[in-house]
Order: structure tokens, then sequence, then C-alpha cells
């Protein structure tokens, strides 16, 4: 066993080698992996998520930027979608000894026994990402493991703030998206400032957000979309999150009635 | 002669783009006005010989002032209509407007970076990571694009007059005939 491992992890960080098929061969449930789950996670239409993380040994994670961590070589992630208790698909990212990362899915038999290697193009039916669907949400922050960092792990935000994090920070922040003055991505170095930030941008005066006219309102309208050109987030959802939605809807009324009030 | 200079100066900003030569403009403009881009992104118009490009417009997108009913439903063999203007296409997609390239800052790329242009051309999808950019912008053949050409068509699209121009939104498909 020691040998199918080793073997794996040389093959697994290497730039040019190719996935492997078999989830094992990750090294998932082989590796000594940290069980982890962020303050704000990612709405996936209801499905359980676990998560994990492998930092090799001897390495370590370089912190000294709260936001931006700096993952070594041969770090490993994987999460676990299931429904009703039935592993549906695997998610695996993986830093290589270039620097890089990549990406893969794994999906899980029906008797729940093997994980084998999704196809690059995903299976749109079955909601399967690409591996370039991958990447256009985990390369647009800041680093791509989005659920280990200062804010998910560490800092104190309002619930409403945290889920925009969570669900929108990946793509909306000063990086990836710079054109739509709309910054939701919070920084654990300064959170009431960022925080302040993504509200003035939603309830300034050409803000997303205006309570009781929904034609001002295009945050909450297209978190509630299920238009599949205009739905936020445009992948990985099909079903709006209700609860989170009424959340985020609660906190920007409260916010602009407050707004509207002061002097 | 200082008015001369004056004038050159005032012309340097506009083609500081990409590697910063008129050279990168140039070609921009040459992959632009031969890559078809102006058929379906600069409204036409109905001219004395027929239907042609509006250039007062260039590559503003579909105009937003421009009256249109539902599209008409096709049948034998055909699959897609296009509105007069050749910026507005229904099909089995539902229909995509085309968008506006100037460098307004509110209606066009003028806020884009390069890397989101690139990322919209190589991924299909706005600005790399949002909705699919639909039919019939040639995705498949256009993000075959070496970077070199890319950072031209896109130093061009800056260098060019802004166009105020808000396109609306695509809309989907009201039939479940919606493209995976």
């Amino acid at each position: 066993m020691k040998a199918f491992i080793a073997l794996a992890a040389a093959m697994a960080t290497s730039a040019a080698s190719p996935l492997p098929g078999d989830l094992r061969a990750t090294g998932y449930a082989q590796l000594r992996a940290e069980a982890f789950a962020p303050q704000y996670p990612l709405w996936s239409d209801g499905q359980a998520k676990r998560r994990w993380l492998h930092v090799p040994e001897g390495r370590s994670i370089d912190t000294s930027n709260p936001d931006r961590w700096d993952f070594p070589v041969g770090t490993r992630a994987w999460k676990e979608f299931s429904r009703d208790g039935v592993k549906v698909e695997t998610r695996f990212i993986e830093r290589r000894d270039d620097g890089s990362w990549r990406y893969a899915t794994y999906l899980w038999s029906e008797d729940g026994t093997q994980a084998t290697l999704a196809p690059a193009d995903g299976v749109p039916q079955r909601g399967i990402p690409s591996r370039d669907d991958c990447v256009a949400c985990h390369e647009g922050a800041t680093t791509p493991i989005l659920g280990y960092s200062a804010v998910q792990l560490q800092a104190k935000l309002a619930p409403a703030v945290g889920y925009l994090h969570g669900n929108c920070g990946h793509c909306h922040n000063d990086s990836a998206l710079p054109a739509l003055d709309m910054v939701l991505a919070q920084r654990a170095s300064d959170p009431e400032a960022s925080s302040q930030r993504t509200l003035a941008a939603l309830i300034g005066r050409h803000g997303r957000f205006r309570h009781g006219e929904a034609r001002q309102s295009v945050l909450v309208a297209r978190m509630k979309s299920t238009d599949p050109y205009t739905r936020m987030p445009p992948i990985g959802v099909a079903i709006p999150d209700s609860q989170g939605i009424t959340t985020v809807e609660h906190w920007l009324k409260e916010a602009q009635r407050q707004q509207e009030n002061s002097p | 002669m200082k008015r001369t200079m004056l004038l050159i100066a005032a012309a340097i900003p506009a083609l500081a783009f990409a590697d910063g030569s008129a050279d990168t403009v140039a070609r921009g403009k040459y992959i632009v006005t031969t890559s078809g881009c102006n058929d379906c992104h600069t409204p036409w118009v109905m001219g004395a010989k027929g239907p042609e490009p509006d250039m007062t417009r260039m590559l503003s997108g579909h105009p937003s002032d421009f009256p249109l009913t539902p599209a008409p439903k096709v049948s034998g063999g055909w699959v897609m209509v296009a509105a007069a203007t050749n910026t507005a296409w229904n099909g089995p997609w539902g229909t995509s407007f085309t968008a506006n390239l100037t460098p307004d800052a509110e209606t066009g790329l003028g806020k884009w970076t390069y890397a989101n242009f690139r990322d919209t051309i190589r991924t299909g999808k706005h600005m790399g990571r949002g909705r699919p950019v639909l039919p019939p912008m040639p995705i498949p053949m256009y993000k075959n694009f070496n970077d070199a050409d890319l950072e031209a068509i896109f130093a061009y699209l800056q260098s060019i007059p802004p166009v105020k121009n808000r396109v609306p939104e695509p809309l989907a498909p009201t039939e479940s005939v919606a493209l995976k």
C-alpha cells in the first residue's frame, strides 16, 4: 500500500502527468488530510458537502498575507458532494510542482464504491462542471483554495456579507472583474472596510439594490432567477437558495433604511 | 511645429495599449476589418445599394432604441432569424444581441481589462466566467486566435470612438429547446 501511495503522489505532483482515472490514486482516503468546513459555504442546490485538505509533510501554508494564503506545492483538496446520503461526485484540486493548479471531478458509482474521472467537458445534463468551469471560479480569486482561507475559517462577518463572499466573491473581486465596480469578496486584513465597500456598491446611488424598486434591484433579481443567461452564480446552481437570498435581501433592506434615516 | 508636436502628443495615449505601439493597433484593425466583426457588431441600415453597416455607430452592438417585435417562428429547414440591423438573432438558444465593443465606460468595453477580453474569447463565457457567449458569435473559431492577435484586437477596440449604447441582456428560449 505504501508503494501505491508513493507512486500516486509522485505522479500526481508532476506537471506533465495525466490526471488519475480513479479517485483513490489522487490520494483520496489514502493520504493524511484535515477535514474542514468554511463558515460561508457555496450553495450547491442543497447538496451536502465534505472537504479535506492535504499539505505534504514538512511543508506548510504561508499565512503571512491573510488575504492570500500561499499553499505549498503538493497541496491537495477534495470536496465531496452527496444528495440524500448518496455520494454523487468528488472534486479535486492539486498544486503541481511547477506551481500551477489542476482540477478534476470524479463521479461515484451507484454503489458508492468507486469514483472515476469525469470528462474534461463535464456532464452538463447532471450539473457536473467542465475543467474550464473549475478554472473560471477557482482562478478568479486570490488563491484557488476557496474554502480554506482566513475569511472562511477565522473572520467574523455579517451573515449576508459572508454569504456574498462565499457565493460571489470568487469572481466579484478586484482582480477578476474590476470592470463591474462591485466587489463582493471580503478581506480578512480589514473586514470592516471591505464590508462597507461592498455595501456602498450595492445601495449607493448606482448600486444594485433598491428595496421596492424591482428594476433597480438587479443583484437580488439575478440571485432569484432561473434564467440560464441572467442567474447568479452563472454555473453550479440550478435552484435558487431561498434562505441565502432572504438573508442578503433583509440585510440590504435594513442597510438602506438606516442610510435613508441618517441625517 | 509646436502645433504638430501637440497633436502627436495628444495622439499617443489613444495608441498606448497592449505593447503600446501603433503597429499593434493597426494589426488589430486589420484583423477586425477582415474577420467579420462589423458584420454583426455594427448595425446595418438600408442604403442606396441595399443593406450596409452604419459606420457612424461602428461596433456599438445592437441599438438599444431599435424596436423589435417577438421573433417570428421558423420551420421547413430554417433555424434562425436576424433583425434588420443584423445585430439581434433568434434561434434555439433564444435571442442574442451583439455587444457594444466600443470603449464607452458604462455600456461598452471601456472598463474591461485585456484579461477579461481574452478570457471571453477563449472560454466562450462572458468575461471568462459568466453566462455563455451565444450564437452566432463564432467562438469555436475565434478562440483559436493567438495571444498576440487578441492583444492587437483589444488594443484596436480600445482606440475607436466610444458609443454610448446599452445592449439588452439575451433572452432565454421560451420553449424547451435550450442549448445545453
